[in-house]
């Protein structure tokens, strides 16, 4: 299995750039995840790397190749498409054969009858094989559409938001499906979406894009617990990071934030943490929801807030806070209860809070 | 909600306004198979029961407008109206379908070519392109007619096979590459990519995976362009004027006797020349009203 | 009064039976999701109450006026649809402003109530340009303007977050719920994603192929689920299932698993009573499994299959030969694939279902 290499790739349509001098690299037997909202460049990138679109620069090497002039099929690559590309003409067993007999492959027939009925049983669809696509459901779709692809064992898959049209329950566990089969198959693989619990949950390592640049490349971990920038960390985690503006003060061991409304005294590790940043003005402080810690009694470093509101999800629940102007979010557990306008006392984990510059968006990272 | 004015019907009108439409729709109807059956009824009548000013609806039957159609038999009244010696009924019909045929498949596999490249392809002019081809369709043929004679006498195209194949081809391709171009539209590009991933070749691609998805369209313009040529009788009768003699104009002239118009010849000759394009519609009507993708893509 | 009774609903299509003998009451003012997966018969549902499908059966009552045989202008609703359906020829503000021209409104008055919808949905930048320059986002309000305009008795949204980015949902699911509570409409909400009907809704309808399972608050649903289907499709991960039957006084024996859980009197009690010869089902939320790494007798043990890590809590999946039980769990907690750990259910969450009829007895 290849690795993919892309060095500062450029592609544009018309006047608009949608990749500017992007660089990855995806290990041999990797899921790689690149994860943005809409318009970000992932499936621009997805089809670069296919070969169904040309490069406007930089180059893409395949297992230290380069892949200029290499097309789409010399490429190996298989497609997964979002919305459902099965020919509907042909039945399930043919959308599955047609692959396998292609110019490039011309398999003898009992190989093909043989792979057929092997990715059908992987993908539960063996019953499937003699309808037609439109006697089919959404999700059984989707599996044929992996089983199309796989069937040809090729290098490299290429899936864009497959699950993106499946409802919310058939997407959880076909997510969990699709993982551990690309784990037994050991395929190079580059999975697109905008949804990044998929990217969380999927992906050996991510990229996360927006515009047609990378922000940062990582373990989901990483990217989740060290953000490179305001971008990637307001985008990763759901529900969203809280931001609030925020500067150090004199003295150099407490934060004042929103102007004054809160001040969040620091520990040593967090004055030591504070002291390296060069600014000392115009910071943006980043706590996620789960750091934020209610309390029924007053504390040194805890300050007052009052409840606007609790969304119950069932496994967690939600609680807006509000203090002065600014709305916050908590992250408690599904037997918490509270009542609207109930006053408590918040305090901030400190070894999971972040702070990022202003102006520029990144983040500073502790070490 | 005093200020926004609502519409209210009352229950009964509904009913009111179902009975109307049903009486309209049984009229418009009647109007358009009436002709067809006056025409049936008529061709299983003697001269003299066409006639009659008193239709009866039951009336002894005979069989001898078609016998002359097959030229079993002569109608008395046949005359002048038959030209030269390559005619009769059935040689037209025969030639008629051979014209049809081949123009119909030209325009089709022409169309279809054309259709695809200005579906899938970027070029800078294609609008205008488009409208070019439209334009063709733009001018009353009437108006081509003298012109067009004069041309294909002077290239010694006069009644000859070449000269219809040119002449109902190019009438048919603007309607077939429209079509064409319209449905492949419709066919998201992804299915040949993924074929072409998969090994395939744009041109195998096209043949094994888009074509089958557009034969709606194809039947469509099969049916639109091989009725239009079927019924083309200006033509024909100017270019036909020896050897490749068609049915229209045949209907035409042979229907005309000694003693003027031979109703029951021009009725049997006319429906037997129906049959064939209702078999064929019959035929394709599966594909007419499939769609594009059999439904597979939603939303 | 009720706003909107459905009786005895039943709408098919050729051999295929969408709704079932549905039977509803939505109160005046209420929030309520229609859930479930496609094809349950929940947009089904939504379009008979607007007058865009005709039921086979039954009756649509909105105000206690019947309205099986009015068409859908006449019932004073405001439909948006799942892909907005807005007119391509025309700006935002023709857009807006077609419901009320169409039902032939005075210039005025067509002007004063689309300026009163453009000021609360904020979409007084966009009203010259046409639905292809706009974002998704923006699709949206105007999709929901163009509803509202005619101040509808009741408000019909069918899957209006589908095609928005997943970040922008939250955002777009407040604004929907901060409108409903604005205008004080009666609101019925349909989706398949049951985090969005947890976070809006006053109650939530429930449904599966065509009938409706459960009709309750968001919380009643999701700790008292009435049957397997639903106790499934609500929570993400959904609630876990492992065939069980009583063993002795004092324990479920756990099939496929192997093991055995120490569980109280009322459910040994409520069991037993269910007569001989029943198969039952054990349900627990992921969030209840109480995962541990040290040992439990209240518990039992199960290797590790695979831990995913989501960032704020892990998912922890076990494994017993062909039974998988999902935990959630902090982020900190990350055994090994192989590892044994320890699963010590919370005795309050355990549910027990009826093999058979899938109903929870408890």
């Amino acid at each position: 299995m290849p690795d993919i290499k892309l060095n500062k790739v450029v592609k544009k349509f018309g006047k608009m750039t949608a990749l500017k001098e992007m660089s990855l690299e995806i290990k041999n037997g990797e899921f790689f995840v690149l994860v943005g909202p809409t318009g970000a460049g992932k499936t621009t990138t997805l089809r670069v790397v296919s070969g169904l679109e040309k490069i406007d620069g930089g180059d893409i090497h395949l297992d230290d190749e380069s892949a200029a002039g290499m097309s789409p099929a010399d490429r190996d690559v298989a497609f997964v498409y979002q919305s459902f590309s099965l020919y509907p003409q042909m039945t399930v067993r043919q959308n599955l054969e047609f692959p396998l007999n292609s110019p490039l492959h011309k398999e003898p027939k009992d190989e093909v009858k043989k792979r057929v009925e092997m990715v059908a049983q992987l993908l539960h669809i063996t019953p499937l094989l003699d309808r037609m696509p439109n006697a089919l459901s959404g999700g059984e779709m989707q599996r044929v559409g992996i089983g199309r692809a796989i069937v040809r064992k090729p290098k490299i898959f290429l899936m864009d938001e497959p699950l993106s049209d499946l409802d919310a329950k058939l997407r959880e566990e076909l997510r969990v499906e699709l993982r551990q089969i690309q784990r037994g198959l050991k395929t190079t693989t580059l999975y697109v979406t905008h949804d990044q619990i998929e990217a969380m949950s999927m992906g050996d390592r991510i990229a996360v894009l927006n515009d047609g640049i990378v922000h940062q490349i990582g373990t989901p971990k990483e990217v989740y617990a060290r953000p490179n920038d305001l971008f990637v960390a307001g985008f990763i985690g759901n529900p969203k990071m809280n931001f609030f503006e925020c500067s150090l003060l004199e003295g150099g061991n407490a934060l004042d934030v929103e102007k004054g409304l809160i001040r969040v005294a620091l520990s040593e590790k967090g004055a030591a943490y504070a002291s390296r940043i060069p600014k000392k003005e115009g910071l943006i402080l980043g706590v996620r929801p789960e750091s934020v810690k209610i309390f029924e009694e007053k504390g040194k470093t805890r300050f007052e807030a009052v409840i606007l509101f609790v969304e119950h999800f069932g496994s967690m629940n939600i609680v807006n806070l509000k203090i002065g102007e600014k709305i916050f979010k908590s992250r408690m557990g599904t037997t918490y209860r509270a009542e609207q306008n109930k006053r408590l006392w918040i305090e901030f984990d400190e070894e999971r809070m972040i702070l990022f510059d202003k102006e520029t968006g990144k983040a500073f990272k502790h070490n | 909600m005093a200020q926004i004015a609502r519409k209210k019907r009352k229950k009964g009108a509904k009913i009111v306004v179902n009975v109307i439409i049903g009486i309209v729709i049984a009229l418009v109807f009647a109007a358009y198979v009436f002709p067809i059956f006056w025409m049936g009824v008529s061709s299983f009548k003697t001269k003299v029961q066409i006639f009659d000013p008193q239709p009866k609806l039951f009336f002894k039957a005979t069989l001898n407008n078609y016998k002359v159609f097959f030229g079993v038999s002569e109608s008395s009244e046949v005359g002048a109206g038959r030209r030269g010696a390559a005619t009769s009924f059935i040689a037209a019909m025969l030639r008629s379908i051979l014209i049809t045929g081949a123009s119909t498949f030209l325009a089709i596999v022409l169309g279809t070519m054309a259709g695809y490249v200005l579906s899938r392809y970027q070029m800078k002019a294609k609008d205008d392109l488009m409208f070019f081809i439209l334009s063709t369709r733009m001018l009353p043929p009437i108006v081509a007619l003298i012109p067009i004679y004069l041309l294909f006498t002077n290239m010694g195209l006069k009644d000859t096979l070449a000269a219809f194949l040119i002449i109902y081809t190019n009438f048919n391709l603007a309607f077939s590459v429209w079509i064409m171009k319209g449905f492949f539209d419709d066919v998201p590009f992804s299915f040949e990519e993924a074929a072409m991933c998969d090994g395939y070749t744009r041109f195998r691609a096209f043949i094994k995976v888009v074509l089958p998805m557009v034969t709606t369209g194809l039947a469509a313009t099969a049916v639109f362009c091989g009725i239009l040529v079927w019924n083309e009788f200006l033509f024909a009768i100017i270019i036909g004027t020896r050897k490749w003699v068609l049915m229209p104009p045949m209907i035409f002239t042979a229907s005309y006797g000694t003693e003027g118009v031979i109703w029951g010849v021009l009725a049997s000759s006319s429906i037997i020349y129906i049959i064939p394009v209702v078999v064929f519609t019959y035929l394709v009507r599966k594909h007419l009203l499939r769609g594009v993708t059999f439904g597979v893509i939603r939303g | 009064m009720s706003m909107i009774r459905l009786v005895n609903l039943t709408k098919r299509f050729g051999k295929t039976v969408a709704v079932k003998n549905s039977n509803l009451e939505i109160e005046k003012g209420e929030f309520v999701v229609f859930l479930g997966p496609s094809g349950c018969g929940k947009t089904t549902t939504l379009r008979c109450i607007a007058g865009l499908d005709n039921p086979e059966e039954g009756e649509i009552y909105i105000e206690n006026e019947l309205v099986n045989d009015l068409p859908t202008l006449d019932r004073d609703v405001g439909f948006v649809f799942q892909h907005y359906a807005l007119f391509p020829h025309m700006n935002v503000l023709q857009n807006i402003s077609f419901p009320l021209r169409a039902m032939r409104n005075k210039k005025s008055d067509v002007e004063r109530e689309v300026k009163k919808i453009v000021d609360l949905l904020r979409i007084k930048d966009i009203l010259h340009l046409r639905p292809a320059h706009l974002s998704g986002g923006d699709l949206q309000r105007v999709a929901l303007a163009r509803a509202l305009v005619i101040k509808p008795k009741v408000f019909l949204l069918d899957e209006p977050l589908s095609t928005l980015d997943t970040e922008f949902r939250e955002e777009a699911r407040t604004m929907i719920k901060r409108i409903h509570l604005d205008i004080g409409s009666t609101t019925i909400y349909v989706t398949h994603d049951q985090m969005e009907a947890m976070a809006i809704a006053d109650r939530i309808v429930t449904m599966n192929f065509g009938e409706i399972q459960q009709v309750d608050t968001p919380e009643n649903i999701y700790h008292n689920p009435t049957n397997m289907f639903v106790a499934n499709f609500l929570g993400s991960p959904g609630m876990n299932f492992v065939d069980c039957e009583l063993e002795g006084d004092s324990s479920l024996k756990l099939k496929q698993i192997g093991k055995f859980l120490k569980v109280g009197r009322t459910i040994v009690e409520k069991m037993k009573s269910m007569g001989a010869g029943k198969s039952f089902v054990m349900g627990i939320r992921p969030e209840d499994a109480g995962v541990r790494v040290k040992r439990d007798d209240m518990g039992f043990d199960m290797e590790v299959a695979v831990v995913e890590e989501l960032g704020p809590e892990n998912i922890v999946n076990l494994r017993a030969g062909d039974q998988i039980i999902k935990a959630l769990t902090s982020p900190d907690f990350l055994p090994k694939s192989g590892d044994s750990v320890w699963v010590v259910p919370d005795q309050d969450r355990i549910r027990i279902f009826d093999r058979e009829t899938q109903k929870e007895i408890l």
